[in-house]
């Protein structure tokens, strides 16, 4: 999730300087709603880690200069250098993968050796959306040893870069809203799973037009053992989407018969996909929240968000091509060259090369949100408590750096401070 | 400590090696924090509760050493809302 962050200055700041966090939670029965809580799983933890290091970077590929002191207050990036080799292989790949299409942002590519504790991912920044913590191999994360890396290297560039694709569009849309009560959590949670099912989507239906249908199976049959082996992991729900794209891998090669129809495909199955999962993991005090106004209205920031991402592939100023990439270690970045070439006039596709457009993309969001609409009205089940998932996460995973105690001390009661603010509230 | 009423606030300390960020849910609106003696207040007088004595106690002396170090920090559904100073009450 995107935050205005320019104006949490002494949070930033707080972030920076923190290799670790203790966060000590008042007993669920105590305050049944905590969003610092929430924060902390969804955005803070892993930034700690992962975005500060990472915004000092964006800011460097913006100004085309060399990160001076990126790190020396934040959790160690790496460890070693950066092969030239690894630069030259992330580079092919991108190529014969990513790079396609248009964009509204810059875009690159941001590698790291071992030991850094960077996982990949997609990070909008001033400047451009860039694919970091790109690696050569990802055997050192336990869950991705297990997959072929040669699939992994392939797999991780084009997931991401989906991110960059759609969802740094939809939040750009979304930016505006976030300081209100307007956004729904439940919107929040399936926008969010809507990406990472895009994503997955998307790297097997390119790998099906790159490297051919079986290759692009083996993919599928590698990622829903890897989805299905992290259960708690409940943003990355994709089986039912990677089971919808083998089927359309199988009968229907019409739907990934170019780039951009690909592209299209993977947002439309993705959307489906998400409708199971959300729909899945929501306890049942939650469900209603699907068919309410809010949620309509937020679907219809999604679809306005994924009519900009179609938008930007067709006419956007950045050409995918120009992109570059970067290494990063100890503090220091391998070339001061930045950002992707502009796109010339005449490389932008004529109006009948547009193999999807907004119409189609409004149609999948709705018919997401029809199946929410038809969904049976659900029975509220006494006692389930909405936080569990993100108290369990806090507690399971220490990998994240956070610590976790509830005080048992006194007994309180719940907190009302939770009141939405009246519109234009700063 | 003091008992969560309507009219407090429940408070969710995260301590880093340097400070201390105090998070409380959404407010109806921007408001002050002040450090009252030894109590933790809106510039309203509401209290903020936290989950045990220890953790109070020590952000305390976080902000003994270095007022600058702990903060409120207020967030939604969506995230963070808004950071705030904490002041002592001359």
């Amino acid at each position: 999730m995107m935050t205005e962050a320019a104006k949490l200055s002494r949070l930033q700041a707080f972030l920076s300087n923190a290799s670790e966090l203790e966060v000590v939670a008042h007993k669920s029965a105590d305050k049944p709603v905590d969003y610092t809580l929430k924060f902390l799983r969804d955005i803070a933890v892993p930034a700690v880690k992962r975005t500060i290091v990472w915004t000092a970077l964006g800011a460097a590929l913006a100004a085309g200069t060399a990160p001076a002191q990126a790190t020396s207050n934040t959790a160690p990036v790496s460890n070693g250098p950066v092969s030239q080799a690894a630069v030259d292989q992330t580079r092919d790949l991108y190529r014969k993968y990513v790079a396609h299409g248009h964009s509204d942002h810059g875009n690159g590519v941001v590698m790291v050796a071992k030991g850094s504790e960077a996982s990949p991912m997609a990070t909008a920044l001033e400047g451009g959306c860039f694919l970091v913590g790109i690696r050569s191999d990802y055997t050192e994360f336990p869950a991705l040893a297990q997959v072929d890396q040669d699939l992994m290297r392939r797999f991780t560039l084009i997931h991401e870069d989906m991110h960059c694709r759609s969802n740094a569009y939809v939040m750009a849309t979304l930016t505006p809203y976030l300081e209100s009560n307007l956004v729904s959590p439940v919107f929040s949670r399936f926008a969010t799973i809507t990406s990472e099912a895009s994503a997955d989507a998307m790297a097997l239906l390119m790998t099906a037009r790159r490297d051919g249908v079986d290759e692009a199976l083996k993919m599928a049959d590698a990622v829903e053992k890897l989805r299905v082996s992290t259960p708690k992991d409940t943003d990355h729900d994709t089986v039912a989407t990677i089971r919808k794209v083998r089927q359309i891998l199988k009968t229907s090669p019409q739907r990934f018969d170019s780039d951009s129809t690909a592209l299209a495909t993977a947002m439309e199955v993705g959307l489906s996909g998400a409708t199971v999962a959300i729909e899945k993991q929501l306890p049942a005090r939650d469900l209603d929240e699907l068919r309410s106004p809010r949620f309509k209205q937020n679907m219809q920031w999604l679809a306005d968000g994924l009519t900009q991402a179609v938008k930007a592939y067709y006419y956007g100023s950045y050409d995918y091509r120009g992109a570059r990439v970067h290494a990063y270690s100890n503090g220091q970045m391998s070339s001061t060259s930045v950002g992707n070439i502009m796109a010339p006039e005449t490389a932008r596709p004529s109006a009948q090369d547009a193999s999807f457009d907004a119409y189609k993309v409004r149609q999948a969001v709705e018919m997401a949100q029809a199946s929410f609409n038809s969904t049976a009205a659900p029975t509220l089940n006494a006692g389930e408590n909405p936080l569990a998932s993100i108290y369990n996460a806090l507690k399971v995973d220490p990998s994240v750096g956070a610590a976790i105690r509830t005080g048992d001390s006194e007994q309180h009661q719940t907190t009302p401070s939770e009141q939405p603010r009246p519109a234009g509230s700063p | 400590m003091g008992t969560i009423t309507p009219q407090n606030i429940a408070a969710t300390p995260v301590f880093s090696s340097t400070g201390c960020a105090i998070g409380i849910n959404a407010l109806r609106q921007p408001t002050r924090f002040v450090l009252d003696g030894t109590i933790l207040r809106t510039a309203a007088g509401v209290r903020l509760i936290f989950p045990d004595e220890q953790s109070y106690q020590r952000m305390l002396a976080l902000f003994e050493k270095d007022p600058d170090s702990v903060f409120v920090l207020e967030s939604g559904a969506a995230g963070p809302i808004a950071d705030y100073p904490v002041e002592r009450l001359a």
